[in-house]
């Protein structure tokens, strides 16, 4: 057995290998194809399963449960907290009902979805149970000059609705070839779609099997976080104020139109739409390009606001926290995510009150 | 493919065929840059004009003159575009080197994709002619198709007129087996391409632009992970060329016959890039005089050989020192030959079981080491690399070779398996319940390993 091994060896790289096509019937090679597509999809399908209960990306995951809670709802919220990912760890829907009256939602998803996901879950919300009483908006400052991106159709293919759902909500995805089949390669092969997380679990499975583990969001849709990097927090610093110092504001044409439609179904369902600044480090706020920029944004949304009088910009000045109460610039802590609602509310009451008819 | 379906609805009319192929490849180049389409458009002219008269020529001196019109115009557009620089700055450098100031033009210029491979592809058919081994096409489509057929075009196989001629100029079969084993180096190719050679890249990247930092033996697993990639890469880009041959109705040269179990430096030019080695080896070495004019001129003609080789690679002396580190090793080993002891000559030809595992691996450190020319950005890169090889770790160290044996892993196997077989296409041959399951894994793996932002392959630009 050893000489034959040996001899297998010898022969094996004493020459040099050649091509040797094997005759074969169409048949055969219809079934190749056919079969490695069987194959193919049987592992797209198990990908799909897989990431249903084990998703370790943690956008893709927030969208799929913030539309589920929402589907969930059998009766309008009073307070519908929306927006991106700062306020998905940054209100807390209790405090906020302690402070005002009613029950609250925190539906906040990912900034790449940019305003688009705020007005679909309005309408969404409209068409389940009916409009919600009031409507909060809270976004970082740099997602209102973002166009569409692969990131936002990847995300947006998280939606747990069918495509004629979809399609049905305004504004429209206005797509071009390339974007249509990029949405539909995120929609139906999460072996595309989700390859980074599949490929980390694959690679490293105790890792992403802890890191699933840490999506925790409470059934009223708040996420508490806890964890900083320092390092990370000073890079981040840094671009925030290079962007700053390199850009005026501008809306882009897709936050544009979301905002004109979430202003035609506020008018139509008579419910207020509060917009309201992200929690912020105090250290960028204290940077005078960036404070020209917020001023830009704020004077924009509040031109906007004026449209209409269901619209109210709240919060000239963002509410801004230390380092330690922060996981970076814009995302909060558990602990500073309670003060941030509670000042949130109280703002809010102080507009109401102001702005309330006189008899 | 829409030109694939009407390709096969043109069949059996060849002719038809080719002037879609033609239309195609020169689309395909076009689209690169449709410049230098006219570049193409010269070198095909040229040679098909110089292959017309050096057969119809009369006398000697016409011949000569319309080859070294051919050589003359080729060499001189390959010359240009790819090393005007490279030795305009190597002049500056050398004359400042003895203190005097160097005013010398640089120029912008674009490398056209591909043109070391045409280049070479076209002057083969001249010289071919010339040596009276070839008689040159009438038709000017065909040889226009031979040219530019875009499958091999940007980065080989080189083909010969010998081989690839007859089969634009005669119908071809589009048979199921052509077809099956088309599709299976498709796929293969991608797999080492997409999934091997692009993420085995980032350690090759964090180790060659960190190299400063790392320790010894990281220094080795950069270098094997160089290994790795190039082979992949390269490999990947040559069957997925000739899958889509296949497919066609065309065959291409094999141009990696698993070079990393080479047993010596002849071995290894013998199994890897054989269009290019074979071509070096036809129309430099054997014209220099080869092996036939004593033990020195042998050495000199394979040190010239391998360092014009090393330099086709690319305008920097990184390349031409890995060619020239290549051609001391087939020196070496040619006088170990001569004059190592008897024993030694018997062993290699025996290849005796660990004698002849001990040799591919020394071999394979060697070509390893030969990769750091090949990859490092300076001179002073590759003397650090050379003398900081070693066995010290880092913090990076587990990282890499874990990283490195993932994706390597698959295509070790894969080889191990094509050896014992000594059939490049055994996967094909598999039964049907194994086959099917490897083809469609092979597919899951390209659609979840490959980076979407994947770097173009490494000899588009030779």
């Amino acid at each position: 057995m050893l000489s034959s091994v040996t001899q297998t060896i010898n022969n094996a790289f004493k020459h040099l290998p050649q091509e040797a096509i094997k005759p074969i019937k169409r048949k055969e090679v219809w079934i190749n194809v056919l079969g490695a597509t069987v194959v193919l999809m049987l592992c797209n399908g198990f990908a799909d399963l897989f990431l249903n209960y084990l998703n370790s990306n943690r956008g893709y995951f927030l969208v799929s449960l913030k539309w589920k809670l929402l589907q969930e709802q059998t009766q309008p919220v009073d307070w519908l907290v929306v927006g991106d990912s700062s306020c998905n760890q940054g209100v807390i829907p209790e405090t906020l009902m302690q402070q005002l009256n009613g029950n609250a939602l925190n539906l906040c998803t990912v900034g790449s979805m940019l305003t688009l996901d705020d007005v679909w879950m309005l309408q969404q919300h409209i068409h389940h149970v009916g409009p919600p009483r009031q409507v909060v908006i809270i976004h970082v400052y740099d997602i209102w000059h973002r166009e569409l991106e692969e990131e936002t159709l990847a995300h947006l293919a998280q939606i747990p609705l069918s495509d004629d759902e979809i399609s049905a909500f305004e504004p429209a995805l206005e797509l071009d070839g390339g974007k249509q089949v990029q949405l539909f390669l995120h929609r139906s092969l999460p072996l595309y779609a989700a390859h980074r997380s599949l490929e980390e679990w694959i690679r490293e499975p105790i890792e992403s099997f802890r890191e699933s583990r840490e999506f925790i969001v409470t059934k009223r849709g708040f996420m508490p976080r806890s964890e900083t990097n320092l390092a990370l927090f000073q890079r981040d610093v840094r671009n925030h104020l290079k962007f700053v110092s390199r850009n005026a504001f501008k809306l882009s044409d897709i936050n544009q139109r979301s905002l004109m439609h979430l202003r035609t179904l506020a008018d139509q369902h008579q419910f207020d739409v509060y917009f309201a600044a992200a929690p912020l480090y105090e250290g960028l706020y204290e940077d005078r390009a960036f404070r020209r920029y917020f001023r830009q944004m704020q004077r924009s949304l509040a031109d906007f606001a004026a449209t209409s009088d269901r619209l109210h910009v709240i919060l000239n000045r963002p509410i801004t926290f230390e380092p330690e109460d922060m996981q970076n610039v814009d995302h909060l802590k558990a602990p500073a995510a309670e003060v941030y609602t509670r000042r949130l509310a109280e703002a809010i009451a102080q507009h109401q009150s102001l702005n309330r008819p006189k008899p | 493919m829409g030109v694939y379906a009407l390709y096969v609805a043109l069949q059996p009319r060849y002719r038809a065929q080719n002037w879609l192929l033609l239309i195609a490849s020169y689309g395909f180049y076009g689209y690169w840059d449709v410049r230098f389409l006219l570049l193409l458009l010269v070198s095909t002219g040229v040679d098909y004009i110089a292959g017309l008269r050096i057969d119809r020529a009369t006398g000697e001196r016409s011949r000569n003159i319309w080859l070294a019109l051919s050589l003359t115009v080729n060499l001189s557009v390959l010359g240009f575009f790819k090393y005007f620089n490279f030795f305009i700055d190597s002049f500056a450098s050398l004359i400042e080197n003895f203190g005097w100031s160097a005013n010398v033009p640089s120029l912008s210029i674009i490398l056209p994709v591909g043109i070391s491979f045409y280049t070479f592809q076209t002057l083969s058919y001249t010289l071919d002619i010339y040596r009276r081994d070839l008689k040159p096409v009438s038709s000017f489509l065909d040889f226009a198709l031979f040219v530019s057929f875009f499958p091999q075009l940007v980065a080989g196989p080189i083909e010969r007129a010998a081989t690839l001629l007859p089969q634009i100029t005669t119908p071809r079969t589009l048979s199921s087996s052509q077809i099956n084993a088309g599709l299976y180096l498709i796929l293969w190719g991608y797999f080492k391409k997409l999934v091997i050679a692009d993420n085995v890249a980032d350690v090759v990247d964090e180790v060659f632009e960190d190299y400063l930092e790392l320790g010894g033996l990281d220094l080795w697993i950069g270098a094997v992970a160089f290994a790795v990639q190039i082979y992949g890469d390269f490999s990947g880009y040559s069957d997925i060329a000739r899958g889509i041959a296949k497919l066609l109705g065309f065959d291409l040269i094999v141009n990696f016959k698993l070079p990393y179990f080479a047993r010596n430096p002849s071995d290894f030019w013998a199994r890897w890039h054989i269009s290019l080695s074979t071509w070096f080896r036809d129309y430099v070495y054997i014209p220099l005089g080869g092996s036939r004019q004593g033990e020195w001129a042998t050495y000199r003609n394979l040190m010239i050989t391998m360092t014009v080789c090393g330099l086709w690679h690319g305008a920097a002396w990184n390349f031409v020192l890995w060619g020239v580190f290549h051609g001391l090793l087939l020196v070496g080993y040619h006088a170990i030959q001569m004059h190592g002891p008897h024993r030694f000559k018997e062993l290699d030809l025996r290849f005796n079981g660990a004698w002849g595992l001990a040799s591919i691996f020394i071999m394979l450190g060697l070509t390893t080491i030969g990769w750091i020319f090949f990859r490092a950005s300076s001179v002073a890169q590759i003397t650090y690399m050379l003398t900081h090889l070693g066995t010290t770790i880092s913090d990076e160290t587990l990282e890499l070779i874990s990283d490195l044996l993932f994706f390597s892993l698959p295509l070790f196997l894969m080889q191990i398996y094509q050896a014992m077989t000594q059939d490049l296409l055994v996967v094909t041959k598999l039964n049907p319940w194994a086959r099917i399951p490897l083809y469609g894994l092979m597919l899951a793996w390209i659609v979840l390993f490959s980076d979407r932002d994947s770097a173009e392959f490494i000899y588009f630009q030779f």
